[in-house]
C-alpha cells in the first residue's frame, strides 16, 4: 500500500479543476443531445418500475433515492415542464463549467438528472449510462467551494488536502463501480462466465439484426470481424474484462497500473458499443479523470549520488530539459538530504515527489519521467505491463552498468 | 455485535436483506396481477395445493412487463446467504482488514459514508437510483442465428420496404455465408397526411428499450407524433444508451405522422441477389 493514493495529503488543484470542466461538459452534452420531454407524453400505468434489478425492493424505496418521491403529492409533470427543466438543468452546466456557483450547480445538476433518471427507472430500464457522472457531481456538491476554478476571478494555486480527497473519492467511486461489476459477474453467472460470454452469438445476431433499420445500431463490420475471431476470441476478450473489472480498485493504490485498467475500460465501452449497440462512451470521459494529472504539476526532489558518473549525468540531463522548473537536485552528500530519506542503505538514487514518500529504482524514475517533457513518452511506457520487464532485458544486454545504477 | 465495526454490521445487514428480499420479491411477483405468474407455474409444476397460498402475498408489482427473474433472484439470495455465514462463523479472520479499512477511512466522513452506502447497496442489492451494485453478468449463450438455409421465391411487396432495410449490411452479411440463405426482421414504416412514406425505429422515441409502448396502438402513436416535429435534432451530439440504427431525416419535412405500419420480413440471399422475399404486415398502428 506504499503507493496509495492517499486522500489525507495536500495536493495541487489542477486535477479537480479538469473534473469540474469535464463532469460540467460531460452534462452539457448529454443534455443537450437527449430530450426528456417524452415522458410527460407516457400514460400513469406505464411508471410501475417492471425491470428486475430495480424491483427487488418495494419501489417507494427506490422512489425516495431517485427523486421521484414528489410524485406522491402532484401530479407527473407535463412535457412542456419537462422540456424547461431540461433547459435550466443545461444552463446550470453551463455556469457550473465557467465556475459561477459551481457547488450549487453540481448539487442542482445531480438531483435534476437523477430525477430524469428517475423516469428511466420508472419506465422501463434501470440506467442510462450516467451513474459515473450522477456520483462525480455529488461529490463535486460535497467539494470545498475554494477549490473550484472560476473564469472571472484569480484562483488559488496553492496545495491543499481540499484539493485531494475529491480525487480520491472519484477514484473510489468508479473502482467500487467497475470492480462491483466484476464481481457481478462471478454472482449472476459464475467464475466460468468467459466459457459462457459468447461473443461470436452475439456478433452474429447483431449482424443478422443490422439488416434492418429497425433495430438497434451496431457497427457490421466489426461484427463480422468478432464473428470470425471466433469462440477463442469471446473467451479472452472475457478474461479480460472480468479480471480488467475485478481490479479496477487497484487504481487506488497500483498508480502503474491506472493506464491499464482506464484503457481495458475504454476499448470495452467502445466493443459494447459497436456490437451490442448500448452506450457508455460517456463513461470514458469519467475515467479520464482516474489518471494522475497533478503528477505533470508536482514538484519532485532528487537525492543522486554525485560520484556514481551515470547518476550525476541523468540528472544533470534531466534538469537541463526541466522546462517547467518541477526538479529539485539534492546531492546525498548534502546534508539536507540526511533529512529527507530514511537512512535503510537501500538506494542512492531517491525521488520524493510532493504528496509522496520516498521512491528508488523504476518508481523513482518514473515519477522523473512525468516532470520531465522530454520524457513524457518514457512516462507513458512506463504504464504499460511488462515494458519494465523488457527495459531491464534490453539493458542488461546493450549497457547492463547504466540501468543497474538506478535500480541498485 | 459488541465491539463489530460499522462497516461490519453494514455488511451483515446488507447481506441480510440481499439474501430475504430477492426471495420475497418473486412472491410478490406471483401474487401480483392476480397470480398471472402463479398460474403459470402451478400449470407447469402443479402442487395447487402447496404453492395456492401465494396469491395472500402482499404484493409490490402491479401492471404489465413484471418479468420473473428467479434464476438470477436465486442466486443473488444464495450469495447473500453465503455472505452472511461467512461474515458469521469467520469474523475473526475478516476483523483485521475490516477494521483496517475503517480505521484509514473515517478520517473523512463523507468518503466513510458512501463506502457504508456503496457496501450496503452491493450485498442488498437495493437499486438506490443515482446508485446501484454494478452491471449485471451478461452473457449470449442462448442467442441463436435466425438464419435458415435456402432461399425463398421473391413475393410482391410494397417498394417502400426497400427503404427499411441496411442493403449495404445484407450484401456483408451474404459476403460472410456460404451457402443460399433466408433471414427474418422487422419494418417500420411511418406514413404522412400527403401519404409519404419514411422508415423510422424506436429509437425514434428517445426511451431506454421502448418496446413496451408498441403494446398500446394510441400511446405509440401519440409518442411518435410527438417526436416527429424534433427529428433532425434526434442524438445530435451523443447517441442515446441504447441507440438505433443511423436513418437519414435530413430531406424529412413533415410534423404529422398517421399510420405507422410494422411488417414482418423475410430476406434471401443465394450469394449473388439480395431480395425482399416476403413481407406481411403485423400491425398498423393510426393515429
Amino acid at each position: 500500500m506504499n503507493d496509495l493514493y492517499d486522500y489525507r495529503k495536500k495536493d495541487y488543484p489542477y486535477h479537480f479543476w479538469l473534473v469540474q470542466f469535464v463532469v460540467f461538459s460531460y452534462c452539457i452534452i448529454r443534455l443537450a443531445s437527449r430530450d426528456y420531454s417524452i415522458y410527460g407524453e407516457l400514460p400513469i400505468e406505464y411508471f410501475n418500475y417492471t425491470r428486475p434489478f430495480l424491483s427487488v425492493y418495494p419501489s417507494f424505496l427506490l422512489e425516495i433515492f431517485n427523486t421521484h418521491f414528489v410524485y406522491w403529492f402532484v401530479d407527473y409533470p407535463s412535457s412542456t415542464t419537462l422540456y424547461f427543466f431540461q433547459k435550466i438543468a443545461i444552463s446550470l452546466g453551463v455556469l457550473g463549467l465557467i465556475g459561477v456557483f459551481p457547488k450549487i450547480c453540481a448539487l442542482c445538476l445531480f438531483i435534476m438528472l437523477t430525477h430524469f433518471t428517475g423516469f428511466i427507472q420508472a419506465t422501463n430500464a434501470e440506467i442510462e449510462g450516467g451513474t459515473l457522472l450522477l456520483a462525480v457531481l455529488l461529490i463535486l456538491s460535497f467539494s470545498s467551494s475554494s477549490s473550484f476554478y472560476c473564469l472571472f476571478k484569480k484562483n488559488e494555486t496553492t496545495r491543499k488536502n481540499d484539493n485531494r480527497w475529491p480525487i480520491f473519492f472519484v477514484f473510489l467511486i468508479v473502482g467500487i463501480f467497475y470492480t462491483t461489476s466484476g464481481l457481478n459477474k462471478l454472482i449472476d453467472v459464475g467464475p466460468w462466465w468467459p466459457f459462457f460470454l459468447h461473443l461470436e452469438r452475439l456478433a452474429q445476431v447483431s449482424l443478422e439484426n443490422s439488416l434492418f433499420l429497425e433495430s438497434r445500431r451496431v457497427n457490421a463490420v466489426f461484427c463480422l470481424t468478432v464473428l470470425n475471431a471466433g469462440y477463442m476470441w469471446s473467451f479472452i476478450a472475457g478474461i479480460i474484462t472480468l479480471v480488467g473489472e475485478l481490479a479496477f480498485i487497484a487504481i487506488l493504490f497500483y498508480p502503474k497500473y491506472r493506464l491499464l485498467l482506464v484503457t481495458n475500460m475504454f476499448i470495452l465501452h467502445y466493443f459494447v458499443y459497436l456490437s451490442a449497440g448500448i452506450n457508455f462512451l460517456g463513461s470514458t470521459f469519467i475515467l479520464l479523470l482516474c489518471l494522475d494529472w497533478n503528477s505533470f504539476f508536482r514538484g519532485a526532489t532528487i537525492i543522486y549520488d554525485p560520484n556514481c558518473i551515470e547518476k550525476r549525468n541523468f540528472v544533470k540531463l534531466t534538469k537541463r530539459f526541466d522546462l517547467f522548473d518541477r526538479l529539485t537536485l539534492i546531492s546525498s552528500e548534502d546534508p539536507k538530504s540526511k533529512d529527507l530519506v530514511t537512512q535503510n542503505g537501500k538506494s542512492n538514487f531517491v525521488v520524493i515527489e510532493e504528496s509522496s514518500s520516498e521512491r528508488h529504482g523504476s518508481h523513482a524514475l518514473a515519477i522523473i519521467f512525468h516532470k520531465v517533457p522530454l520524457f513524457w513518452s518514457l512516462a507513458f511506457l512506463s504504464k504499460i505491463p511488462f515494458i519494465e520487464f523488457l527495459a531491464v532485458r534490453l539493458c542488461n544486454k546493450f549497457n547492463n552498468k547504466f540501468y543497474k545504477s538506478f535500480l541498485v | 455485535m459488541k465491539r463489530a465495526t460499522w462497516l461490519y454490521k453494514v455488511l451483515l445487514v446488507g447481506s441480510f436483506l440481499g439474501f430475504l428480499f430477492p426471495v420475497l420479491s418473486l412472491f410478490s411477483r406471483l401474487s401480483a396481477n392476480e397470480g398471472k405468474y402463479l398460474g403459470k407455474l402451478i400449470e407447469s409444476v402443479g402442487y395447487e395445493n402447496l404453492l395456492g397460498w401465494i396469491i395472500y402475498f402482499p404484493s409490490w408489482h402491479y401492471g404489465e412487463d413484471i418479468g420473473f427473474p428467479y434464476n438470477l433472484y436465486l442466486r443473488w439470495s444464495v450469495y447473500g446467504l453465503i455472505s452472511l455465514l461467512v461474515l458469521f462463523f469467520f469474523r475473526k479472520k475478516f476483523s483485521p482488514l475490516v477494521n483496517r479499512i475503517e480505521s484509514y477511512l473515517v478520517g473523512n466522513k463523507k468518503i466513510y459514508i458512501f463506502v457504508l452506502f456503496a457496501v450496503f447497496i452491493f450485498q442488498s442489492k437495493f437499486f438506490a437510483g443515482w446508485w446501484f451494485h454494478g452491471i449485471g453478468g451478461w452473457e449470449f449463450s442462448k442467442y441463436k442465428s435466425k438464419i435458415i438455409w435456402g432461399t425463398q421465391a421473391p413475393a410482391k411487396y410494397p417498394q417502400y420496404l426497400n427503404s427499411a432495410v441496411h442493403w449495404e449490411n445484407f450484401v456483408l452479411l451474404s459476403c460472410a455465408q456460404k451457402k443460399p440463405f433466408t433471414i427474418s426482421g422487422k419494418a417500420l414504416i411511418a406514413f404522412t397526411e400527403t401519404n409519404c412514406t419514411i422508415p423510422i425505429n424506436l429509437g425514434l422515441l428517445e426511451i431506454v428499450f421502448p418496446n413496451r409502448f408498441m403494446s398500446d396502438q394510441k400511446t405509440f402513436i401519440k409518442l411518435i407524433n410527438y417526436k416527429i416535429p424534433m427529428i433532425k435534432d434526434y442524438q445530435s451530439l451523443y447517441p442515446e444508451h441504447n441507440p438505433y440504427a443511423r436513418i437519414d431525416y435530413n430531406e424529412f419535412n413533415v410534423s404529422k405522422i398517421t399510420k405507422v405500419e410494422y411488417w414482418d420480413l423475410n430476406l434471401s440471399s443465394d450469394g449473388y441477389v439480395n431480395i425482399i422475399s416476403s413481407a406481411n404486415m403485423k400491425k398498423v398502428f393510426y393515429q
